[in-house]
């Protein structure tokens, strides 16, 4: 996942945050961020809006000074220097083309500013225009080009420039789902063709999750959870993680018995044993995180788990939503992959419902 | 439901028709009186010549009449609109009094055109400068297209996407290229437009240049002259060539602003 981390510049990382911070007025964006992002990697900043995800990346890019706090990129402190002197490019939220340059004018416009010689800038921006698929639409005005293809032109606006970090603001944010899921595809692949540092700020989990090999999940200006796509969707560290990312059943209830990192929740009457996340004492109030997909739905003639009567099925093209009510009148929902001949249970069932203990999670209220 | 309305539907139309020849019949009338064989300026209608026009062309001080309102809009209009930019551009920024600055900016515009001219003439008297063309009407002349300029520049300016200025200085642009490189051509049909309806203005201005033009002479200025001083029966004729005029360079600008508003929106089309 990070291999490029031990090849040239090892230990120095493309981006390093420390304890950022910005106001604007009375409201604190960004409070005391701290963050490494190392070569190569593809990362994510995942957060609502508000959360400070948006203006951390302006800060790199150079568009904001932060109040306090440093940013280093490749090692050097860039401090005040405005975007035109780092080694950054952006693809932003609205694209920001430029609507009078043909698609390889907007493209070779930054090769010009660094005065690259005219057969290089021909060559370079062939070569880019190859790699987003775009050979022949290089004379094109903007105005001439589909929403994917415009998208298409930012990125490699961006990327002829090779910069050391690229930063891409929610790009992908004013595109259908069919379009953004293409765009998903060729942003991984040109990644992979690149090899040089992506920043990814969004507010879709599902886009963090597929494209990311780290992601930083954000709330209120802090960094809330930072971790691998599988780490954060398997571990999250407290409640607003866990509902940020999928789908999760919460219970409520209090810890029965906690060891190092087992541990039961007693709710309405019933155990629920799960691993814990941090230290947990008895008795105090805590929270069960079980995601749909990870609760199982058995024949009420199987003896695991617990007893439960079905309240709703609901159909969600791949898969089926099934709400049930368990012992101790505690709702529980079940995703399960639907089939060609529906679903197993209906309205009114009578069936078990059951868990792996390292799928169910108990946090700290 | 028709029978009804047949009434308000008759009233309508004279009433729309009584407004236009309000607005239209004299400038009809001067077209008419343009070729009217006769000294004096007025009916009855003789017999239709164009022997006015000849005279109107032939006349040396209308001429240079003409000569120096051309220099004067231009180059009032270049200053005025030279100022109104940078002034729109100033006002992207935070500045000390901001709110008070618009206002400060539009309030030649209400000011009476005598009073300007009159506090002009004082205010050139007391400095020391002497009047004519240059520099006392033209400094009255950019004092009163700057409002104007800045009223048509100052909406395209402030609406401008920033993210594309932004995205120039990301790819290693610094301020100035970002302007000549992307800003300036993205708003130059605005700023023709601009020049245009500026020369109009200067073009046209009599009162406050009656004031301290001193012995030399616009064309409005000279059309007064030749009004209240002599029979002039070719003035329709200049009149209905400065219409001309006016109207094409107006038609010009017209046409140059429709084109910056369909310039921006491929910028919406973006989203």
């Amino acid at each position: 996942m990070n291999a490029s981390s031990t090849s040239a510049g090892a230990g120095v990382s493309a981006v390093s945050v420390q304890h950022v911070t910005k106001r604007f007025n009375e409201t604190t964006a960004l409070d005391g961020v701290s963050l490494e992002i190392r070569r190569g990697e593809f990362f994510s900043l995942l957060g609502p809006s508000g959360c400070g995800k948006t203006t951390l990346l302006r800060i790199i890019g150079g568009f904001e000074e932060a109040d306090s706090g440093e940013v280093l990129i490749a090692g050097r402190n860039v401090g005040a220097d405005p975007p035109y002197r780092r080694r950054t490019n952006m693809i932003f939220q609205h694209l920001a083309l430029f609507p009078h340059l043909t698609v390889s004018e907007n493209i070779a416009f930054g090769l010009e500013m660094k005065k690259v010689s005219r057969t290089e800038i021909d060559r370079k921006v062939g070569d880019i225009l190859k790699l987003v698929r775009l050979e022949d639409y290089g004379k094109r005005k903007i105005d001439e080009l589909s929403g994917g293809q415009k998208q298409r032109v930012a990125i490699a606006r961006a990327l002829v420039n090779e910069p050391e970090v690229l930063l891409l603001d929610e790009p992908l944010g004013a595109l259908d789902l069919q379009l953004r899921l293409q765009m998903h595809d060729e942003l991984k692949r040109i990644h992979r063709a690149i090899g040089s540092t992506f920043i990814l700020v969004t507010h879709d989990q599902t886009e963090a999750i597929t494209l990311s090999d780290r992601i930083a999940v954000m709330n209120a200006g802090q960094i809330v959870q930072l971790g691998t796509p599988a780490d954060i969707y398997s571990r999250p560290i407290n409640r607003f993680v866990a509902n940020f990312i999928g789908h999760a059943n919460f219970i409520d209830g209090e810890v029965a018995a906690a060891s190092e990192n087992k541990g039961e929740l007693r709710a309405g009457g019933v155990i629920f044993a799960g691993r814990t996340a941090g230290a947990l004492r008895s008795g105090q109030p805590a929270t069960a995180v079980l995601r749909y997909e990870h609760l199982r739905i058995l024949p009420a003639s199987s003896s695991a788990g617990l007893s439960a009567v079905v309240e709703d099925v609901a159909f969600h093209g791949s898969s089926f939503r099934v709400t049930v009510r368990a012992e101790g009148g505690i709702r529980l929902v079940s995703e399960i992959a639907g089939s060609e001949d529906g679903v197993q249970v209906k309205l009114g069932d009578a069936v078990r419902v059951d868990w792996r203990p390292e799928s169910l999670t108990i946090l700290d209220q | 439901m028709t029978a009804a309305r047949s009434p308000w539907a008759f009233a309508r139309t004279v009433y729309l028709a009584a407004f236009f020849s309000f607005f239209y019949v004299p400038i009809l009338t001067l077209f008419v009186l343009s070729f009217n064989d006769s000294p004096v300026m007025g009916f009855p209608f003789k017999t239709a010549t164009t022997q006015w026009y000849g005279e109107a062309v032939s006349d040396g001080v209308l001429l240079r009449a003409l000569i120096n309102s051309v220099q004067l809009g231009l180059v009032s209009a270049a200053i005025g609109t030279a100022l109104a930019l940078s002034a729109a551009i100033g006002l992207r920024y935070r500045l000390p009094f901001k709110k008070g600055v618009i206002p400060l900016m539009v309030l030649p515009i209400i000011l009476p055109g005598v009073v300007t001219g009159v506090v002009m003439l004082v205010f050139f008297g007391l400095s020391g400068v002497s009047t004519g063309l240059w520099p006392t009407t033209l400094i009255v002349h950019v004092s009163w297209v700057l409002p104007f300029a800045f009223l048509t520049l100052y909406p395209r300016i402030h609406g401008f996407d920033q993210t594309i200025e932004e995205a120039a200085m990301d790819l290693g642009a610094r301020p100035t290229t970002v302007f000549l490189r992307i800003v300036f051509p993205l708003i130059r049909p605005a700023v023709l437009a601009t020049f245009l309806f500026a020369f109009t203005l200067s073009f046209d201005e009599f009162v406050r240049t009656f004031f301290v033009i001193g012995s030399q002479r616009t064309v409005p200025v000279h059309l007064w002259i030749l009004v209240t001083e002599q029979v002039a029966p070719f003035l329709p004729a200049v009149g209905v060539i400065i219409m001309l005029a006016t109207l094409s360079v107006a038609a010009v600008g017209f046409f140059t602003m429709t084109r910056a508003s369909a310039g921006r929106a491929p910028r919406a089309a973006q989203q």
